[in-house]
């Protein structure tokens, strides 16, 4: 696994101890004199913000890179670099918390801000509380081919060190398996990979006995595929009560589109909503497919948790056809994540919930109602 | 040929009229236009008769009513109570239709006055039990779904049969198919345009559109699949309903699109239809010996033929009390009646008398039934402010 540090500060010669055969770049020679004198360590003087420069340190086949200077500017600057070479991973630090939508808008696996840290470790010093604990305490990613299987590994394994859940690979091909046994060996994780014989539901039915939610990369199926055979997701959805988030590229839910209807699944979907808001601190913003009281009533029970947990929770007000506006939010791509109650008596069922589940831009939790 | 719009203003005017009217007498509007019609038609005042451009408008509205009926199913309601409510109300109407033909073949006619019999209206049935505020109750639901059966099944039943008429005997399975292989295409291509047009589907709906092309859209679909009917010799009103149940089905609800076809339907044309029905109405030929024999049976089967399933069908939930109200507030019947005697006798399987005999059904329960069910039902549910 290729990894790439930039800056080799007090912070980058602390991490390049942590993580052997990584790569780190550094501008200033005396701190490059520093960082040579550790063992196993490869650096590269220069400019980390110069092109020519993270190339010649082998960005084309970086597994990851990691920025870690004291200046905005530059590390935005590398991150957008990385980010048009591909690179899957980018973690950054960002010193002033204001730079945040501007960070956010590069959708990188993560962003780090010491002064935001420091204020919260602060913060529970002086309230302190228990340690916080989510209901999701088992995610299951089915392995169902080895071109479908990284985007929905991403995403649960982010989702698996916000909420330390337990992550099981599910499959029923060991050979589908690559990087991703590599990455949780390195990973203080409580995960596992299980390999089953038969069909890969029946595989995943042996593991989902308390599982919270599965996660599943959408199938590439081509016209003919569709007719004669369900995808992963439809199989799925008919074999488990599960929430099951469909993958796209992760990104933090900072933007939560919660589509909300008084079918069965309002209950999940408010309190996945809610979990996912309180997690990465997001906007909820709620689209009412049908007026109903228990949807007003969830609604402000959400509201009321934002205010305790740091999320916000709008209302979307809809001039027009309802179904037509949610599906042009879908596809606006403005939403890091869609909630989606499937089987409710509303246009979303069928077709066209079909078609957000298998074509939207971005991830889509599906909520069996 | 000349043409004058004085009938055409004078219609108008009392449409308006009828409303307030309607609203003062607690009537519902269709039988007070009814009535003003058969006051300026041919029986009393004789001020319009056989007026080309009455004809053409009252046609339209015809088209648009039933356009509209299809329009107002709503199939996130028949869903969300699962498919044992369906079924139950699919066994009612399946009573209802089987006790109608013994009733329809007692009185000496055929099929179309059993499918007569079997209809429902639903411009009567919600308002009723919207105004008790018992429209989601169990009792609610049960005659809305049979109601909403009888709705949707009546006008397939009067198509087909009447279509199996024209062709005299031969039911051309190939030809009518064709219509609902245009259904199933224009559902296709809808599905898909959702998901990949939004922003050109969304203008339909919105309210700020100076050219209306949700109106023209909607207006556009109507009228091809009436045209389409017509030219392949099925009833019309099978194409405007099924034109009104596409868009039903596509966009579940796009209620400012609803508000301006029900503006243009229940303001304008519809009015035109139900006035015209009493324009033609022959008040005389009611009053004489064989109006006067077909009136009384018609009425005492039209009651019994619902009464009786749903007390059968609703035997474990509801009382017999509450099932003979339910029974009576089915038996309410109005625009779809009369559109089933329109049709009928324009294949000439119902004769004057018995055409009108109907309307005159259906003014009668359109007006007594929902006072009745008031009546029976108010005891136990408090009326809503």
């Amino acid at each position: 696994m290729r990894i790439i540090i930039v800056g080799g500060g007090r912070t980058g010669y602390h991490l390049v101890q942590q993580i052997p055969r990584s790569v780190i770049i550094e501008k200033n020679p005396d701190k490059v004199e520093r960082l040579n004198s550790l063992v196993g360590v490869k650096t590269v003087l220069g400019d980390g913000a110069d092109e020519k420069v993270l190339l010649s340190a082998g960005l084309e086949d970086a597994d990851a890179v990691i920025i870690v200077t004291a200046d905005d500017q530059i590390n935005y600057k590398v991150a957008s670099i990385a980010k048009k070479y591909g690179v899957r991973n980018i973690i950054t630090r960002m010193e002033n918390p204001d730079n945040e939508t501007r960070f956010n808008s590069l959708e990188l696996s993560a962003i780090l801000c010491p002064t935001t840290v420091v204020a919260e470790y602060i913060k529970e010093l002086i309230h302190p509380g228990a340690e916080k604990e989510y209901f999701i305490k088992k995610i299951l990613v089915p392995i169902v081919s080895p071109d479908t299987l990284a985007k929905a590994f991403e995403e649960a394994l982010q989702l698996s060190l916000k909420t330390d859940a337990q992550l099981i690979l599910v499959g029923n091909n060991q050979e589908y398996v690559g990087e991703e046994r590599k990455i949780l060996s390195l990973l203080d994780l409580p995960a596992s990979i299980e390999i089953e014989k038969g069909d890969i539901t029946a595989a995943v039915e042996k593991h989902a006995k308390g599982a919270d939610l599965i996660v599943v990369d959408p199938e590439e199926m081509s016209y003919f595929e569709k007719i004669i055979k369900k995808s992963i997701i439809k199989r799925l959805l008919a074999r488990f009560d599960t929430p099951i988030l469909v993958s796209r590229h992760f990104k933090p839910y900072k933007r939560i589109l919660l589509l909300a209807d008084s079918s069965n699944a309002l209950l999940v979907s408010f309190e996945m909503a809610r979990l996912f808001g309180e997690i990465f601190r997001s906007q909820i913003e709620i689209m009412v497919l049908e007026e109903s009281e228990s949807i007003e009533n969830a609604r402000h029970s959400l509201r009321d948790e934002g205010k305790a947990h740091d999320f916000k929770v709008e209302k979307l007000g809809v001039e027009g056809n309802v179904n037509i506006e949610t599906v042009k939010l879908v596809k606006s791509g403005d939403y890091d994540l869609t909630i989606l109650p499937w089987g409710s008596p509303t246009l979303l069922k069928d077709d066209l919930g079909d078609s957000i589940v298998h074509n939207a831009p971005k991830s889509i939790l599906v909520v069996k109602g | 040929m000349e043409l004058t719009l004085q009938p055409l203003a004078l219609i108008t005017i009392l449409a308006m009229v009828a409303h307030f009217l309607s609203q003062r007498l607690k009537a519902p509007v269709i039988v007070v236009e009814i009535i003003f019609g058969i006051i300026i038609g041919r029986n009393l005042l004789n001020l319009i008769s056989d007026d080309f451009v009455i004809d053409f408008l009252a046609l339209l509205g015809f088209i648009f009513l039933m356009f509209l009926s299809g329009l107002e199913i709503d199939f996130n309601q028949i869903e969300s109570r699962g498919w044992g409510n369906i079924f139950k109300g699919l066994i009612a109407f399946s009573l209802i239709l089987a006790l109608s033909y013994i009733g329809a073949l007692a009185m000496g006619y055929g099929f179309i006055l059993a499918l007569i019999f079997s209809t429902t209206s639903l411009g009567v049935v919600v308002p009723t039990l919207r105004n008790l505020g018992i429209s989601k109750s169990g009792e609610g639901q049960s005659i809305l779904l049979t109601a909403m059966a009888a709705d949707f099944l009546t006008i397939l039943l009067l198509t087909f049969y009447s279509v199996w008429l024209r062709k005299s005997g031969e039911l051309p399975i190939f030809v009518v198919s064709t219509l609902f292989i245009a259904y199933g295409v224009a559902y296709i291509v809808g599905k898909k345009a959702l998901w990949h047009f939004p922003e050109f589907l969304s203008s339909w709906f919105k309210p700020d559109q100076p050219t209306e092309v949700g109106v023209r859209s909607a207006i556009a679909i109507m009228l091809a699949f009436v045209a389409y009917s017509r030219s392949i010799g099925v009833e019309e009103i099978l194409g405007a309903f099924l034109a009104g149940v596409l868009l039903s089905v596509l966009f579940r609800g796009g209620s400012i699109l609803e508000e301006k076809l029900y503006a243009i339907g229940y303001g304008f044309l519809i009015p035109i239809f139900f006035i015209n029905v009493g324009i033609n109405f022959r008040f005389d030929l009611l009053l004489n010996r064989s109006g006067l024999l077909i009136v009384p049976p018609l009425v005492f089967i039209a009651f019994l033929v619902k009464i009786m399933p749903t007390i059968l069908v609703n035997y474990k939930s509801l009382s017999i009390k509450e099932s003979v109200a339910a029974g009576i507030l089915l038996t309410s019947n109005l625009s779809l009646v009369i559109a089933a005697a329109e049709v009928g006798r324009r294949l000439g399987i119902i004769d004057e008398a018995l055409e009108a005999a109907i309307i005159f059904l259906a003014i009668f329960t359109s007006t007594v039934c929902p006072i009745i069910y008031r009546k029976m039902t108010v005891e136990k549910t408090p009326q809503p402010m």
